[in-house]
């Protein structure tokens, strides 16, 4: 079933979550400079730890599966990276030298843990690694293409190279990321045959509105993009150039993708509902919402005295003549989604997705029990 | 008649729907800030969406500016003769200066309207986005009655100061 959590006020809204490796804790931002770190066993989720660095709302949070380390980013130009000292239990900021002169929007670690890529207002993303003679980040800046803020990005699952950002511009593009000091002399070009420097974009597709999210499916040979004119691009990329499927939907843009399978990807977005788009035989389609909305049943009032109280109490508390059901939102959800993750232990199938959203709520689906038929896609 | 009304309305509603897509978006000119990018003039135009127009007759439209963070709804409200004209611009003076109040509303009109409302992503995450629309709605269907039933109002209270004024001159 469901999990629904009010983590943080309604009034306030979660801007963001990340789940540690075996998904016993979860880090979240409600909304304001700090970054709060629960615990989650049972279901039942305790607040253990307040953090409390940043100046300016929190955009983004990471958690690294392999090193155990959390990233942040923030509008106050900043990037903070957390190690847990369990010698005395706290969680220990170290610095990142970002050279943004805007705000961050969006964090990612690549898999191995080794780098972490921070998109920024200033028209670039900054890729930063760890340099241990000073124990602190430094960052080396993709300029290139951009023309507007990069509103997202996300690392090739297999090989920390390869970048995909989503830009205010339109267009979402992958550039190399391959540096001689974190890399040594492994270079991985991925699907693209030839290898580039550092900042050297590999493609550049075209979308016809905001790229809100980027992400990779789980073997890195599709790439996804959402744009905001209601509509999710998928790319297939060759050396020659990507081969690019569109899907236009009729609901309301998504702002954030994550895939389950290799041939299944859930978005979420301003509907409050995660959607579930699946390829079949006639290519990439949308499958079914995973909220799936109940019909209200309504206590029936449609005989005599009962309908005249139940409409006089209408009017005197909502100044209405009738109980519309345009009235009752009829999702989990109350408010835009902002974060959607995994949230069952990784390397194992993927049964639990868990969204958090502006209303303060973080919900963790069980999709084996939700009334979607699982059947027909292959997670 | 109302059906058309109801129309328009249902028109509005679907595209306020989707005008409210809001983010938070910091600004990207200058550091640290965060402002509504449809008031920003001569802001950067890959921010700003198509503008709509949505008009029932000529001199009763609705005009819909969007952005990434933000949209501008501005109001024109049905003006038939010069006194709904002068009650419905005291109407709308009266709601701008206690604007605070309203939360949503801009204190000036955008030019060639009569009222206007400012809605950012801010606004969005402290109300329900359907309570917001519905708000607008219920005012573009009420706006009317209101300057017809101020227009009644004055015609009646007229005529009785002039039929009082005029007894002292009958015998």
């Amino acid at each position: 079933m469901t999990n629904v959590q009010q983590l943080a006020l309604p009034i306030e809204g979660i801007s963001c979550h990340a789940w540690n490796a075996d998904r016993t804790q979860l880090a979240i931002s409600p909304n304001n400079n700090e970054l709060h770190i629960f615990n989650v066993s049972n279901g039942q989720f305790t607040k253990i730890h307040v953090l409390n660095e940043h100046d300016l709302l929190i955009s983004a949070v990471d958690w690294n599966p392999v090193n155990n380390k959390i990233v942040t980013c923030s509008h106050d130009r900043n990037a903070f990276v957390w190690t847990y000292d369990s010698s005395s239990s706290i969680w220990r900021p170290t610095l990142v030298i970002l050279c943004i002169d805007r705000a961050g929007l969006d964090v990612k670690w690549s898999l191995d843990g080794l780098r972490f890529a921070v998109t920024s207002g200033s028209k670039c993303v900054s890729v930063c690694s760890y340099e241990p003679s000073n124990d602190w980040w430094v960052s080396k800046m993709i300029k290139k293409k951009f023309k507007s803020t990069v509103l997202c990005c996300a690392f090739h699952p297999k090989n920390g190279q390869l970048l995909a950002t989503g830009c205010a511009d339109f267009k979402c593009r992958v550039f190399s990321t391959f540096s001689a000091d974190v890399d040594g002399d492994n270079v991985d070009a991925g699907p693209f045959g030839s290898p580039l420097l550092f900042g050297e974009p590999y493609t550049e597709i075209t979308a016809l509105g905001w790229v809100n999210a980027v992400a990779w499916s789980p073997s890195g040979s599709t790439l996804a993009f959402a744009g905001h004119d209601s509509s999710i691009h998928f790319a297939t990329l060759y050396p020659e150039g990507p081969v690019v499927q569109s899907v236009r939907f009729s609901h309301l843009p998504l702002s954030r993708l994550l895939f389950i399978g290799e041939k299944t990807i859930v978005g979420a977005g301003y509907d409050f509902n995660p959607m579930v788009f699946n390829y079949t035989s006639r290519g990439w389609t949308f499958f079914s919402f995973i909220d799936q909305k109940k019909a209200i049943e309504s206590s029936s009032t449609s005989s005599g005295v009962a309908a005249a109280r139940a409409m006089f109490q209408n009017k005197v508390t909502r100044g209405q003549d009738s109980k519309s059901d345009a009235d009752i939102i009829k999702t989990k959800h109350e408010s835009a989604i902002t974060g959607l993750t995994i949230a069952s232990s990784p390397n194992k199938p993927i049964t639990k997705i868990a969204t958090s959203a502006l209303d303060g709520r973080l919900v963790v689906w069980d999709l084996p029990t939700l009334d979607i038929n699982l059947n027909k896609l292959e997670i | 008649m109302a059906n058309a009304l109801k129309s328009y309305l249902d028109c509005v509603n679907k595209t306020l729907d989707a005008a409210l897509c809001l983010r938070n978006f910091p600004s990207q000119n200058v550091e640290r800030h965060n402002k509504p990018e449809v008031e920003i003039k001569g802001g950067n135009k890959e921010l700003l969406l198509n503008p709509v127009i949505i008009a029932r007759t000529e001199n009763e439209r609705v005009f819909i500016e969007s952005s990434v963070n933000s949209v501008r709804v501005s109001i024109k409200i049905k003006q038939q003769d010069e006194l709904e004209s002068i009650l419905c611009h005291k109407f709308t003076r009266f709601l701008m200066q206690r604007s605070e109040q309203f939360v949503i509303m801009r204190r000036k009109a955008v030019e060639g309207y009569d009222i206007s409302f400012l809605i950012t992503h801010a606004h969005l995450e402290k109300l329900w986005k359907h309570k917001l629309i519905d708000f607008i709605i219920q005012f573009l269907d009420e706006i009317d009655k209101e300057i017809s039933a101020m227009k009644i109002a004055v015609n009646a209270r007229a005529r009785v100061v002039a039929s009082e004024f005029m007894k002292q001159f009958s015998a």
